[in-house]
């Protein structure tokens, strides 16, 4: 175990439940510095629930540790946010009505309120990165294209100089041609040391970049292991377009 | 259990029979309390079960006592000739009043509303006419056949009696069809309108009533009291009104009774004994309300009626079927195979983003059609323009060959179009058959009139007898009376099926129907939906399951950003490169 | 929803009732703070009136300068378009709330200092004045500072043709107005912003 790299992530048995219902049953799941880990699988398995849980925004059971400390309950949103753990959600959550640099702005209030100054040294990085911004930095967010406002979503986060960053569904209803740009910006993050959590739908692209894989259904792990095998599993494949002749789950879950 | 069922009626020979016990002064607070239910309510029907807040009602109390002591002290008209003039005149006023005031949304509404009290108030005060701020007195009082009330015996029956009638009425009408689009107000108004309810004329409706509810009790209050004045109708009283319909449970009939009790008593009492306590005088019992108030919120926000109802248990009593004398007019069968649903060239942009681009697609009677895509293509944009939730920037919708210019979901409703909600969208507190009962709405005529004296008792087991038939037909018979927010999703999916059963569909469209459920529940949703196309139902469904679909459906159409890329039976589509692409990767 | 009206309204009774208990029924009217008045064109302006002039324009300045050029105000008005995106940055959508009637309250004893001077003060004063401010903010839709500035001179115009025609009613006839007023907005306030699918 020595000389792997330290866990910034690591959770147990979480388990997340609406009601009767459980979105998330008893998951495993470790993150280490410098990697990129995978969540995939269909619409309705559990994923955004999951990711949420992890951020604070949403009550869970199980055992979850940050950064090497006590394991427990995830702590709220805000204290996650101090630590440098961030989230781009699957709705973005952008502030609409306010302009792409005050949404990138607002993504270092954190830093900025305990003395960081160098908010613009950070967008500089951030325009560099994302020209597209740079170009419409006094447009209202809510007036930018999909591609665009992933892209906002993307900077507005690491305007935090996040440790962690958790990802849920980044190609959510985008051209192909954005989806290779926005996934080569998440590979290149991993040279900021960022360690990233991706969650997604489009399991070819996001196994292509991802260290190690998780494949997810009806609120459990049914798969997981480096990315470079689970690449050519089948099962992944079916789990996606339901082969006729895929034997049904058992009862009772 | 049979306790319960006896309550009313005890209650009832307990206020008939007051008189005889009680002394003067308690019959004269009862004969207050009295008032102010009648007032609390009409707030009842209208927050409570309708969703409409409102602060004016004070108002209403004093416009209705106005008129009456105008009238009386100025010309030959007595009170009893005084009280049709009053209704038809606040009925009128009322009308006017609530085409505006209904459709404003969220927070305007109550702001509004204390708008026209503060207006009115004013009024009242500065017309020298009724007598300024000092009012106008020496009223006469309400005589029965000749003969003077002036007892306060009396004036408690009266007031009482009213009260009940009130009482007795609005059961009436929330226990009938007008009544359950009413209650349907509150289940949104996309719900209720996708079911054929007119939800303006139903919030004008009740706003209405609320108010010549109101007017009358000022008209009792002016004569009883024989004094009126603008302090008693001020914004104030209208907050009181509205704290006594939510304390004692802004959607119980009986609620407004506790509610009206408990702060009428409260104040007699705080009145008395707040200045020894404190050594000034005034009237600081608001102070103790305000606080009662907040408290109460925290411990029982439904309302004290309903707390107390949860800490006995009671949940709600199952209802009596009368076989009906005939079944409810169905449309025509289709023949299998019909074109019901044509759509071509749906486009519709939010903002920079085009969710839906040139979209076309037909069904047809007796066959399943599913949308699928991965997240994000556009499914949910689309299933919004069909259903008439969201206007389209272009596209021509066509239903059975006849092309609609205006698609709103009350016009979905009918054309025989039936549909069913992404997040489940029932009355929890309404039993299953009640809900299902509301997807019938179309298909009854009887009004609130026939409502208010039961008129409409035929009708009614015809609607109902339908609901069963619908609810036995999906597997919920067992469940008719159950409250609906006590089933279990799965089960909540297929009640909303069988409301949509009800409106008699040739057409069914399916939002994530299978979402949530567990593999028996779908498996018995497949087999459901298998039955009802073998009966010649048109279905286009959403879906994520794909297991669910490609077993399911008779041909499928994929979507991805925003466009159809593909479109067959199952397997042609599972076969599809592009739709592979789609859903496992589209990055080389 | 009609939790949080019917709680403020209860809120709201109570403090009255309080400042009724504390300062009594009676009115009460100060010396200007500052005592002189100019005569502009031959109608006489109190200077009073200039300094209630002068620190309006300076609230609205200032409050417009704090959402739009300091972080912190950007932050407020954040969380107030969307709460759960403002968590994410870290900032505390209740203790946006906290200042934002921290302020509001500030700004509220701060006109209630300098309109003491120049109308006769009953505890009940603050709810209608606060009624028509509330108005006013409305017709600048809840957003714009100076738009709801603009509505509430509108509002006082209204209100002074009002009294001059018609005293007795000035009120009702203002109050009046206010609802077409809010139908008007409430038709203007649709928005989509959402990402849809």
């Amino acid at each position: 175990m020595t000389g792997q790299p330290p866990l910034l992530l690591s959770c147990r048995g979480l388990t997340v439940s609406y009601g009767k219902m459980a979105a998330v049953r008893g998951v495993d799941l470790d993150i280490r510095q410098g990697e990129v880990v995978t969540i995939v699988g269909p619409n309705g398995a559990g994923k955004t629930s999951l990711l949420s849980a992890l951020m604070g925004l949403l009550p869970c059971t199980g055992a979850v540790s940050y950064f090497g400390g006590a394991a427990g309950a995830p702590p709220p949103v805000e204290t996650l946010v101090a630590q440098g753990v961030a989230l781009i959600p699957e709705t973005r959550e952008l502030f609409g009505p306010m302009s792409v640099e005050d949404n990138l702005r607002l993504g270092a209030f954190d830093r900025w309120r305990r003395g960081a100054r160098d908010l613009d040294a950070a967008l500089a990085d951030v325009y560099a990165t994302f020209p597209r911004l740079g170009e419409r930095r006094r447009q209202e967010a809510g007036t930018l294209s999909g591609g665009e406002r992933q892209m906002l979503a993307m900077g507005r986060a690491l305007m935090g100089h996040p440790r962690l960053l958790m990802m849920d569904e980044p190609s959510l209803g985008l051209a192909p041609l954005i989806i290779k740009e926005i996934f080569r910006l998440i590979a290149s993050l991993r040279e900021r040391n960022v360690a990233i959590l991706l969650v997604e739908q489009n399991a070819r692209a996001a196994l292509r970049i991802a260290d190690h894989g998780y494949v997810m259904e009806t609120g459990e792990f049914v798969l997981q292991g480096p990315t470079a095998e689970l690449i050519r599993n089948d099962r992944v494949i079916e789990t996606y377009l339901g082969i006729a002749g895929a034997e049904p789950p058992p009862d009772g879950r | 259990m049979s306790t319960r069922r006896f309550l009313p009626v005890l209650t009832i020979a307990a206020i008939l029979v007051a008189p005889i016990v009680a002394s003067e002064y308690a019959l004269t607070i009862l004969t207050y309390i009295g008032l102010s239910s009648i007032v609390a309510l009409s707030l009842v029907l209208l927050t409570g079960k309708g969703g409409l807040s409102s602060f004016g009602q004070a108002a209403y109390v004093g416009i209705g006592a106005y008129i009456s002591a105008w009238f009386t002290l100025n010309t030959a008209l007595s009170p009893w000739q005084t009280l049709p003039l009053i209704v038809v005149v606040v009925a009128i006023g009322a009308w006017l009043g609530a085409l505006i005031t209904v459709r404003l949304s969220g927070h305007y509404l109550p702001l509004a509303t204390i708008a026209f009290a503060v207006a009115m108030y004013f009024v009242f005060g500065g017309s020298d006419i009724i007598g300024g701020m000092t009012g106008l007195s020496d009223l006469p009082r309400l005589t029965i056949f000749g003969y003077e009330l002036h007892t306060a015996t009396h004036s408690y029956l009266l007031v009482w009696i009213v009260l009940l009638a009130f009482m007795g009425g609005v059961r009436n009408i929330l226990d009938s069809r007008v009544g359950r689009a009413i209650r349907a107000l509150r289940g949104g108004v996309v719900m209720a309108e996708s079911m054929g309810v007119d939800t303006i004329k139903a919030k004008v409706q009740i706003f209405v009533i609320a108010c010549v509810m109101a007017a009358i009790t000022g008209w009792l209050y002016a004569h009883f009291q024989r004094f009126v004045s603008p302090a008693a109708f001020s914004l104030n009283q209208g907050i009181e009104y509205l704290f006594m319909a939510v304390i004692g449970g802004a959607a119980s009939i009986w609620g407004a009774i506790v509610g009206a009790g408990l702060i009428t008593s409260l104040k007699q009492v705080l009145q008395d004994t707040l200045p020894a306590l404190i050594g000034k005088t005034g009237n600081f019992e608001t102070v103790a309300f305000g606080v009662i108030v907040i408290v109460l919120f925290h411990v029982a926000p439904e309302g004290l009626v309903a707390a107390v109802q949860r800490k006995l248990g009671w949940t709600a009593l199952p209802g009596r079927l009368r076989p009906p004398d005939a079944a409810l007019p169905t449309r025509e069968r289709v023949a299998p195979g019909a074109a019901m649903l044509e759509v071509t060239g749906a486009t519709k942009t939010f903002g920079g983003v085009v969710a839906n681009h040139d979209i076309g697609l037909t069904l047809h009677a007796g066959e399943i059609l599913a949308l699928i895509g991965p997240n994000g293509a556009g499914k949910s944009t689309f299933f919004n323009l069909v259903t008439g939730v969201v206007p389209a920037d272009a596209g021509t919708f066509a239903f059975r060959g006849t092309a609609v210019a205006q698609l709103a979901p009350r016009t979905v409703a009918a054309l025989g179009v039936g549909r069913t909600f992404q997040h489940v969208r029932l009355l929890p507190d309404m039993s299953a058959i009640e809900n299902v009962a509301i997807g019938a709405h179309r298909r009854g005529r009887k009004g609130l009139f026939a409502a208010l004296f039961r008129l409409d008792r035929d009708e009614e087991a015809r609607l109902f007898d339908e609901a069963r038939r619908q609810l036995e037909r999906v597997g919920l018979g067992a469940h008719l009376w159950t409250e609906a927010g006590a089933l279990a999703l799965g089960q909540q999916r297929i009640l909303e099926i069988a409301r949509a059963l009800a409106l008699d569909p040739q057409v069914l469209l399916l939002d994530e129907p299978a979402a949530g459920l567990r593999y028996k529940e779908k498996q018995d949703l497949a087999a459901l939906l298998r039955e009802l196309r073998a009966q010649g139902i048109a279905i286009l469904l959403v879906e994520h399951d794909m297991d669910f679909v490609m077993k399911l459906a008779d041909r499928v159409v994929v979507m991805e950003f925003g466009e159809t890329i593909a479109e067959g039976t199952p397997a042609e589509v599972q076969a599809d490169p592009r739709v592979r692409e789609a859903y496992l990767g589209g990055a080389e | 929803m009609l939790v949080l009206l019917i709680v403020s309204v209860a809120l709201h009774l109570v403090l009255v009732e309080l400042g009724l208990f504390v300062f009594g029924p009676g009115g009460a009217r100060t010396e200007p703070l500052i005592g002189w008045s100019l005569s502009l064109g031959g109608v006489p302006v109190a200077a009073q009136s200039l300094a209630i002039y002068a620190t309006s324009v300076l609230v609205v300045l200032v409050l417009y300068v704090l959402s739009e050029r300091t972080l912190y105000g950007k932050a407020l008005r954040a969380a107030a378009i969307n709460a759960t995106g403002a968590r994410l940055m870290g900032i505390s959508a209740a203790m946006a709330g906290r200042i934002a009637f921290l302020l509001a309250a500030i700004i509220g004893a701060i006109t209630g200092v300098l309109v003491s001077s120049v109308t006769m003060i009953y505890y009940d004063t603050g709810f209608l004045l606060g009624l028509k401010g509330f108005v006013a903010a409305i017709m600048g839709g809840l957003v714009s500072y100076p738009l709801a500035a603009v509505g509430a001179i509108g509002l006082g115009v209204m209100e002074s043709f009002a009294a001059y025609f018609a005293s007795a009613f000035k009120e009702a006839i203002v109050f009046s107005l206010i609802i077409p007023i809010l139908f008007w907005r409430s038709l203007a306030t649709f928005r989509l912003t959402d990402d849809e699918e």
